[in-house]
């Protein structure tokens, strides 16, 4: 807490440091035109710096006033066009630019990047970095974000039932790949695999997927990669946007409205987001499932037990000057939902029976809601720019069961197992200087605070606290117009202080003693990363990548203290103090191009990791000692035991796009992964299979300009068998998907959007085995039909002058 | 241009050659098979015995055995004070067949139904069984 304070503190002073720092202003002008010289209105031309925006007038002139001197990146975004990125020098004077666009037939070309630790530009960048926005998240939405986002290739998601989603990159996922909003890490409990990502996919404007080692930029945890929820665009001054969404899933009948709203005026922007959802089991093909030589029932198709309950919403307010771009944002997520009964225990049909009602969410189950105070600010400086990402976050989490199966007695009557409550406080700042047109320095740190407790009659992790602070040096130096290279250098400390946690032990319904469930660990760990990336562009709209990254990862809470039954898994989980950090070395080769109609990428990598944590069957099974007499602990299985050893990491994914023309383009996507522990030569578990996704999109050519950007869209997806598996871990048969996908914007103005997809459309029988239902042989959801309709109140924006 | 592929080519062959020595061991995957015979499951009386006879094997060395007796309830159901609940963990001492019998007194108190008995083996590499299940019943 005085951690935060101290934060604060200097960063206010630095707000007043700055306002007395008025000096003569510059102004930015220009041109949009493409090819032939035809001027470009419409486009939208923002200065990443301070976010500043405006479009361009039927001329295709545009003009942003009131610049401070200095050296600027600017974005510029005209729908059909290659995005541009221009570093613009306003130190000397007033700057009136010519900007030609060139024609693009992929719209993964239409966009710009951030999120990398040395911003902006894609072709710059030696990392492979993916983005995905909300008209494409919502033209095929699955029941999370994640698995919204399996499209993109490299991208798969852990699931607990629909609304249940964890991130995977490559085939890395919990603490290996990170999540950040405004800059900022979310922190929820990501050790397990039943814990989703508590981010709402329906009110973000877009994400940026970064595949690839990058410690550097964002400390630990971000080995595989990191999942960057980006911040609601600025609109240019005078504007304002709004809208009403509604969804329906039929596959769970699912019910959800959102709705949103931004402005800018005078400097100030403002914007409000609500999310309500329902839904209710959903429906599988088949009406029973095998399991243990047993047939157990599936009622009528539904999965019993795994409807939900979500809201979320978010606010936020900031000053845009030019000399300081500040935004606040409050945000919440709360989410209740069923899980199967059968996944906690042996599955009996006795508990998956119908209780008489499809919606309802009953035991077990969990609650979960996150809410973040977010206040992201960028200063103004003579030389760069100066930002600061301060924040607060709170992770609930209730998990509630019966307890039973616990060895506890009929009294008992508490049904909260596991309540793990998790406050996270960061700091981030970091200062960007442009220091010529050659080079670009950025150094910063980055810190956090975690403080978690819980409550609940299970154990699983202790309560504890947590302090990481990172510093970083980071270069991008252009070496030449065609290659540019970016590396540097962090170094971060992480100190552990794990509370010794005591609970009652009952065996057969009687209490018999406290148990110490684990011991006090005070650790500190120390850790370096580096990179070093080159990109290149040798030949007209090819780059070629290369980065070679030097990765780690503190171990997690769970993996240094965790000792019970992890439901997540239904096994018992027991952690080992005496882990060293994960360190890894890894290598990615990436190339782009574009020529004509065909567009194709491939992205290789290899890491090696020293140190690869990972859970192990001990052979054994979980005991309590107490005065000498051994209990068979209750309940599962075997015990797993954490432990630590050599792992290689490989694979590679491409994306091919052929436009026939402007009306017809095909599409290819592959993935491959293969994680093998060197010390006991077994793959690892939850490997996502090998695949491969065939697209086809017909834009018809309405006549009359009743229907805008319709699109057609059949994706056929092949899944190999996943054979690679770990030690009591089931090999998945292999599978293959067809989905049908269609959308249009209509009706006066162009002001609704409708699409409507239809996820399974051959309702086939599958098992996915990256679910936690995998290991029941419970399929994955059959058809469903996905309709959303989006009411845009002013689609038509305003053309400034 | 040539430097930079040397060095790509360079780092990927370290990378993917160091340390890398003991490749070769390949955990067994194989897992414990678990045979059961109860002598009798329906007429099984409180004060009574329940008599099984039982059979794991593994490719290589057997571990652990667990056996758990509960009322076959299952999850939602809750315990009732007399609810007959028995487990036992036994070393089966790294052999690769194990042959042998169990008796179990049930409790003259014990609660009358249908009860689970179950029993699960490990292998000395953390290979664990299917579940072993038998359906017995506790009448008078």
């Amino acid at each position: 807490m005085l951690l935060l304070r101290a934060l604060l503190f200097s960063g206010t002073m630095l707000l007043f440091l700055n306002q007395g720092m008025s000096q003569n202003e510059r102004v930015m002008s220009g041109f949009i035109f493409d090819e032939n010289g035809v001027s470009l209105p419409g486009s939208v031309i923002h200065i990443h710096e301070n976010m500043k925006a405006c479009y361009s007038d039927e001329h295709g002139y545009f003009k942003l006033t009131d610049l401070k001197p200095g050296r600027y990146h600017l974005h510029i975004t005209s729908l059909g066009y290659h995005a541009k990125v221009l570093r613009i020098d306003l130190v000397e004077g007033n700057v009136n630019l010519k900007i030609e666009m060139e024609v693009s037939t992929n719209e993964l070309h239409e966009i710009t990047v951030e999120a990398s630790g040395y911003e902006d530009e894609k072709k710059e960048s030696s990392l492979m970095i993916e983005r995905s926005d909300r008209k494409k998240l919502m033209e095929n939405p699955s029941g999370n974000l994640m698995n919204s986002m399996q499209q993109i290739a490299g991208i798969n998601s852990i699931n607990t039932g629909v609304g249940v989603g964890k991130p995977v990159i490559r085939g890395l996922s919990q603490n290996r790949v990170l999540v950040t909003e405004g800059g900022i890490k979310q922190e929820g409990q990501q050790w397990g695999n039943d814990h989703g990502l508590e981010i709402n996919q329906y009110n973000i404007e877009g994400v940026e997927i970064i595949k690839g080692a990058s410690s550097l930029a964002y400390g630990s945890d971000a080995m595989g990669g990191v999942i960057n929820i980006q911040k609601a665009e600025i609109l240019p001054t005078g504007s304002s946007k709004s809208f009403v969404s509604t969804i329906y899933k039929s596959n769970n009948d699912h019910y959800g409205l959102t709705a949103g709203s931004k402005g800018t005026r005078h400097g100030y922007f403002f914007g409000a987001n609500i999310s309500a959802h329902s839904f209710g089991d959903y429906r599988v093909p088949a009406d029973e499932f095998s399991y243990n030589n047993n047939l157990l029932p599936i009622n009528e198709g539904r999965l019993k037990n795994t409807g939900g309950r979500e809201l979320h919403y978010s606010l936020l307010a900031g000053i845009q000057k030019n000399w300081v771009l500040s935004e606040i944002k409050f945000s919440g997520f709360n989410q209740k939902v069923g899980v199967f009964p059968g996944a906690v225990g042996i599955p009996r049909s006795i508990n998956l029976d119908h209780d008489g009602d499809f919606r309802n969410i009953d035991l077990p189950y969990q609650d979960i809601s996150h809410h973040k105070l977010l206040w992201n600010s960028t200063l103004y400086t003579r030389r760069g720019w100066f930002e600061s990402d301060l924040a607060f976050q709170q992770n609930l989490r209730y998990e509630y069961s019966v307890p039973h199966a616990h060895g506890r007695p009929l009294e008992f009557s508490d049904n909260l197992a596991h309540l793990l409550d998790l406050k996270t406080y960061s700091g981030n700042f970091k200062y960007r200087w442009h220091k010529s047109e050659k080079l670009d320095l950025t150094i910063g740190s980055q810190s956090s605070y975690l403080e978690n407790s819980i409550g609940g009659f299970e154990f699983i992790i202790p309560p504890y606290q947590q302090l990481n602070t990172g510093l970083f040096g980071l270069f991008k130096y252009r070496l030449s117009k065609k290659s540019v290279l970016t590396g540097g250098l962090r170094y971060d400390l992480s100190r552990f202080r794990i509370e010794s946690s005591v609970l009652d032990f009952y065996y057969q319904g009687r209490f018999i003693d406290q148990v110490v469930r684990n011991p006090e660990i005070d650790k500190l760990f120390g850790n370096y990363s580096g990179a070093i990336g080159l990109n290149m562009n040798y030949w007209k709209n090819t780059h070629l990548r290369i980065n070679f990254g030097k990765t780690f990862r503190v171990p997690n809470v769970a993996e240094l203290s965790s000792n019970g039954v992890h439901h997540g898994a239904f096994r018992y989980e027991k952690g080992d103090e005496n882990l060293k950090p994960e360190e890894g070395y890894q290598f990615d080769f990436g190339i782009d191009l574009e020529k004509g109609p065909i567009y194709f990428d491939l992205a290789l990598f290899s890491n090696y990791f020293d140190n690869y944590i990972y859970l192990s069957p001990k052979g054994e099974f979980p005991i309590i000692e107490i005065n000498d007499t051994i209990y068979p602990y209750p309940g599962p299985g075997q015990l797993y035991t954490y432990r630590q050893s050599p792992a290689m990491h490989l694979g590679g994914e491409f994306n091919l796009v052929y436009s026939v023309n402007n009306n017809l383009s095909f599409g290819m996507k592959g993935e491959y992964v293969w994680i093998e522990n060197l010390k006991t030569g077994l793959p690892v578990s939850f490997t996502p299979p090998p695949s491969l996704k065939f697209e086809a999109t017909y834009y018809p050519k309405i006549r009359p300009k009743a229907l805008q950007k319709p699109y057609i869209k059949l994706i056929y997806s092949v899944y190999g068998e996943q054979n690679r598996v770990d030690q009591n871990e089931k090999v998945t048969p292999g599978y293959e998907l067809l989905d049908f996908m269609t959308g249009t914007y209509f009706g006066r103005n162009q002001n609704f959007e409708l699409n409507l997809s239809v996820q399974n459309l051959l309702d086939k029988y599958y098992l996915n085995h990256l679910s936690r239902y995998r290991l029941l042989n419970i399929p994955e959801p059959g058809i469903n039909v996905v309709a959303t309709l989006t009411y845009y109140f002013n689609r038509m924006e305003k053309v400034n002058k | 241009m040539k430097k930079v592929f040397l060095f790509a080519l360079i780092s990927a062959v370290v990378v993917s050659c160091t340390k890398k020595e003991d490749d070769d061991v390949i955990t067994d995957k194989q897992k414990p098979l678990v045979e059961l015979f109860a002598l009798d499951t329906t007429g099984i009386m409180p004060g009574g015995e329940i008599h099984l006879d039982f059979k794991f094997t593994d490719n290589q060395a057997l571990n652990q055995a667990k056996f758990e007796i509960h009322e076959a309830g299952g999850h939602g159901h809750r315990i009732s004070a007399a609810e007959f609940e028995w487990s036992l963990i036994v070393d089966l001492k790294g052999q690769k067949s194990y042959t042998d019998n169990i008796e179990i007194d049930v409790p003259l108190d014990a609660e009358l139904g249908e009860y689970h008995f179950l029993v699960t083996v490990t292998d000395k590499s953390g290979n664990e069984s299917d579940l072993g299940e038998i359906d017995l019943m506790i009448f008078n």
